[in-house]
């Protein structure tokens, strides 16, 4: 299997190519685009680099979030639409599950997952041995004990700054290990969702006011 | 098989494909509206309007080629809206139709949505004979444009603050008529009379458009006078909108002596609008174009038409979003 992943609702565009469990190709260590926001060039750089091509590709992973919302989408359209085209799996992966999973490695612990959403609100997840539990989105205060409450046995991943409450300086909250994963780690979630049967064909990016009517 | 333009418009709150040929035939179209995911809102949501996109495109585009009986290999290239539109909706488009080419090996060229509007007039038939003075109004866009021929567009002037359609629209809500409210208005106009004297912004000079001003006048005359009649302040106000509309056509008429004005975009429905039109051309003794109102609001044959130009004139242009994108620019 020749899988095509992409990371992006961090802010900052990852693309890998892998061929069963190796990673061929990393476009946060093989390639300098830059910056770029061009999907396009992340991945031919993926087909330059190993000589593969898009007739290659039989799975594409892409990761929905929450996250930013824009390159988010720009993804997931990117992904459904050479799913549909080349008629092969589109698989998104929360990005919790993701850098949840990264965190976990390193720490051995259960993992609070963080992301600001439209202020003054935030994502936030528990990640614990490959599943995510409490995801929601909450308010500062909610979010600020959440972290209080799992401080001294979780590992945080995400992003979250909160200013210096009464009496406790700053250095008081934890700082958050990694904001998104390394590809060996996506690659590894990415599989152990298609070994469980997981298959589709089109992915849509988590959405607040979605999250938020859900739970109504 | 004749080489084919897979054509995709989501600037905006409507998903649309369409295949045209180079002589402006359309193979197939499909569009899906938003509008009542957005009518709640009084507008259109910007983020529900990305996430509609993003349901619809993929199977909108599969109805289209199972329609036509189009493969990949019949595709000449993909023509997609980059600008002007919502940020969130232009990138599901572009990053679509970015994959698609990618993945079908067909050249993929980012079009200019007020591009399309124009070479809407071809669509299915030669229509305009040039050189061509076009209006541009919509609930997007105002726009008064000059074309020397089919390769040279110059932008006389647009508008500073509202679209004519945002105007008729607000005026309508204003009036407590119901959305869409560019019909209502037209209706009410057509039962009253033109009494109230509205004004008529940026009417003395050039040919840039500013309506806010006057949607703001009925409000104040709304809000200041409790018996209102309604049909009555709909006269003026649309009386309003036409004097400062044929005043710059004519002006441009004028100064730039065109063979043909057309009239293009979702207000050239209305009645008012056409009957207005028929008059200045018929005095000035040009011809007036109005093409099927199908293509006239937003559509994607029109970016398909449009894509055309792209590969004739070797139009340099990329895939990135821009959402404040000119008429001037590829
Ligand atoms: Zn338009």
């Amino acid at each position: 299997m020749i899988s095509l992943l992409m990371q992006n609702s961090a802010g900052q565009m990852s693309v890998g190519l892998a061929e069963g469990d190796q990673v061929l190709f990393d476009s946060t260590v093989d390639v300098d685009l830059a910056g770029s926001r061009n999907v396009e060039a992340y991945v031919r750089a993926a087909f330059t680099h190993t000589g593969k091509t898009m007739a290659n590709v039989t799975c594409v992973f892409a990761d929905i979030g929450p996250g930013g919302l824009g390159a988010t989408r720009t993804t997931a359209a990117f992904a459904n639409a050479l799913g549909f085209a080349k008629t092969i799996p589109v698989i998104g992966i929360h990005a919790f599950e993701l850098i949840g999973y990264h965190v976990a490695k390193t720490v051995q612990k259960p993992v609070v997952c963080i992301r600001p959403a439209a202020r003054p609100n935030y994502y936030v997840a528990l990640y614990d041995q490959g599943e995510l539990s409490e995801f929601s989105f909450v308010d500062t205060n909610t979010v600020k004990s959440f972290v209080r409450r799992h401080q001294d046995t979780a590992g945080f991943a995400g992003k979250f700054s909160f200013a210096a409450v009464e009496g406790a300086p700053e250095s008081d909250w934890p700082v958050p290990s990694a904001n998104s994963a390394s590809m060996v780690s996506f690659l590894a979630v990415a599989l152990g969702k298609y070994e469980k049967g997981m298959r589709s064909t089109r992915i849509y990016p988590i959405i607040e006011n979605l999250v938020v009517t859900a739970s109504d | 098989m004749t080489k084919l333009i897979l054509g995709i418009e989501t600037s905006c709150d409507d998903t649309s494909v369409a295949l045209v040929d180079q002589r402006g035939n359309v193979a197939a179209i499909e569009t899906v509206s938003q509008y009542e995911i957005h009518s709640e809102f009084g507008g259109v949501y910007p983020e529900l309007a990305s996430r509609a996109h993003l349901e619809a495109i993929l199977p909108v585009i599969k109805k289209v080629m199972t329609t036509a009986q189009v493969t990949p290999s019949d595709l000449r290239a993909i023509g997609v809206t980059r600008g002007p539109g919502l940020m969130g909706s232009l990138l599901v488009g572009l990053s679509t139709a970015q994959a698609l080419g990618m993945a079908w090996d067909v050249p993929t060229y980012g079009v200019n949505h007020l591009r399309g509007h124009i070479r809407s007039v071809d669509l299915e038939e030669k229509r305009l004979s040039y050189p061509a003075l076009v209006l541009l109004v919509s609930g997007g866009h105002t726009l008064l444009a000059f074309l020397q021929d089919q390769n040279s567009y110059e932008l006389l002037g647009t508008t500073r603050d509202d679209s004519v359609g945002e105007c008729y629209d607000k005026v309508a809500r204003t009036l407590g008529l119901g959305m869409p409210g560019g019909p209502a208005i037209d209706r009410m106009a057509a039962a009253g009379t033109s009494r109230i004297k509205f004004p008529r912004p940026m009417i003395k000079s050039g040919y840039e458009f500013s309506f806010s001003g006057l949607k703001s006048s009925v409000a104040r005359y709304v809000e200041t006078h409790a018996e209102f009649d309604v049909n009555d302040v709909a006269a003026a106000f649309v009386d309003a909108c036409l004097d400062v509309l044929s005043t710059k056509v004519l002006r441009a008429i004028e100064n730039k002596q065109p063979a043909t004005l057309a009239v293009v975009g979702g207000v050239a429905a209305s009645p008012q609008v056409r009957a207005r039109m028929q008059m200045i051309t018929d005095e000035a003794g040009i011809s007036l174009c109005l093409p099927p109102q199908k293509w006239a609001t937003d559509n994607a044959a029109m970016i398909a038409m449009a894509s055309w130009d792209y590969i004739e004139q070797g139009l340099e242009t990329d895939l990135e979003p821009k959402p404040n994108l000119r008429l001037g620019e590829a």
